[in-house]
């Protein structure tokens, strides 16, 4: 699975209509390998700016991402 | 290029007007600015509309023809600018170009946005439209979260603080109680602001501008007047966040404010007083470092003291910004037009600055797709 690195993130409390159940939830812009970045939910514990992070398994239409232990 | 002129200017109040309706409040701004103009309305050749998304906040379209009509003016183009939250900017650039090109001698600009009658989840939703639907609403970004990691980013890479950004809050909640038309007139303490509902960490609500209803409007012209519109620029960025290198800085800012000052013939320092896109607070501080009026990294220190209230060296939104005059996203970027030059004429009462030249506008769409900056001169 793809590993990246936080380059910022928010954690998201008033969510648009179609999320509303899921918050407060957290997004982050990651860095990937190629250096490319992306826009990704991060499941689990939080993830701060400089964490290194990777893919899970994703049903839900987007990709999610957790902190490497 | 030829001079251009701001012949006339009008705006409804800002606010959540219940019983108002898109129509009634773009007309009640186009009579206004008419009025202001003293001329005769028939004398307008083309009408340029800014407007958000009317379709998917009042189920209506074609909205350009619809509102010049009810202002009775017919029989002339009119024509409806999206370009997000700086769709108003991007009216008065285009107008701005038709005047300047020698196509029309007059034109009217109108912005207008009803967005009240929608529910702030339904807001939060149509508002997340202006970022990349695919790479960032389907994730489940927000505008706030957007602006949120653009903050995060700056505080981690410059050490700008919460209080940083809610000086900007402070700041232009005073400054909205000192104007009759603003939406909030409500003072607020640094405490407050950093004590509010959390809405995208670091964001409370007194991070965000307001959903507000209103309407604004401004003649432009050929022929002579005071306040003359010395310079119109826009730029693009990318949509997505994720499309840009920098994100503490908006390329679409630096590029449209270089043009800007190159066409007037000035420089960040010769303005005296400005009005910019706070639709957050690190909007604010970002557009005071892409302006060219601090260095990178430098706002929120100068911000928070006090270099850009009433009484400081360069007076930003002293209307009360997006922040508490409102943000009726289509009528932002004529409105901020109108709030330059009651300043420049002398007319801003309580919020009256001293000195009032050379004015500058910044309409940013977006997280910086678009970005127009606009400058008022008295020569």
């Amino acid at each position: 699975m793809r590993q990246a690195t936080v380059y910022t993130e928010t954690i998201i409390h008033s969510a648009p209509e179609q999320f509303a159940a899921e918050a407060p939830y957290q997004i982050a812009l990651v860095e990937l390998e190629d250096s490319a970045r992306q826009l990704v939910r991060i499941s689990g514990i939080r993830a701060a700016i400089g964490d290194r992070v990777q893919e899970v398994d994703s049903q839900s239409g987007y990709p999610i991402f957790e902190v490497i232990s | 290029m030829r001079p251009v002129y701001l012949t006339g200017m009008g705006k409804t109040v800002f606010g959540a007007l219940a019983g108002r309706t898109l129509k009634d409040l773009a007309v009640e701004a186009i009579d206004a600015c008419v009025a202001d103009a003293k001329r005769d309305r028939a004398g307008i050749e083309a009408v340029y509309v800014g407007n958000f998304d009317g379709p998917s906040f009042t189920n209506q379209n074609h909205l350009a023809p619809y509102v010049a009509g009810a202002a009775g003016i017919t029989g002339v183009p009119a024509t409806r600018f999206e370009a997000a939250c700086a769709s108003g900017g991007s009216a008065v650039f285009h107008a701005f170009h038709a005047v300047a090109s020698g196509i029309y001698e007059n034109v009217l600009i109108c912005g207008v946005e009803k967005m009240t009658s929608q529910t702030t989840a339904k807001v939060a939703q149509i508002l997340a439209g202006a970022g990349d639907a695919e790479l960032e609403s389907a994730v489940g970004a927000t505008f706030p979260a957007i602006f949120a990691m653009v903050a995060r980013r700056h505080m981690h890479q410059y050490g700008t603080r919460r209080e940083h950004l809610a000086a900007v809050a402070v700041k232009n909640h005073y400054n909205a109680s000192l104007n009759p038309q603003a939406h909030l007139k409500k003072v607020i303490t640094l405490e407050q602001a950093l004590a509010g509902k959390v809405v995208a960490e670091p964001f409370t609500i007194f991070d965000c501008s307001l959903v507000s209803d209103g309407a604004a409007a401004i003649w432009i012209s050929a022929s002579e007047s005071p306040i003359r519109v010395a310079a119109c620029a826009q730029a693009s960025g990318p949509v997505a966040l994720a499309g840009k290198r920098e994100i503490t800085t908006l390329e679409a800012t630096r590029l449209a404010a270089a043009k800007a000052y190159a066409q007037a013939g000035i420089g960040a320092s010769d303005v005296d007083l400005a009005e910019v896109h706070d639709c957050f607070t690190i909007a604010e501080l970002i557009a005071m470092e892409d302006l060219g009026f601090v260095a990178a990294g430098q706002s929120g220190p100068w911000v928070a003291g006090g270099a850009t209230g009433i009484g400081g060296q360069l007076p930003v939104n002293t209307s009360g910004g997006l922040k508490a005059k409102g943000h009726p996203i289509g009528a932002t970027g004529v409105a901020q037009i109108c709030d330059l030059a009651t300043q420049m004429r002398g007319q801003a009462g309580e919020r009256q600055v001293a000195r009032h030249r050379t004015g500058l506008a910044q309409n940013l769409g977006g997280s910086g797709a678009t970005s127009v900056v606009t400058i008022l001169r008295k020569d």
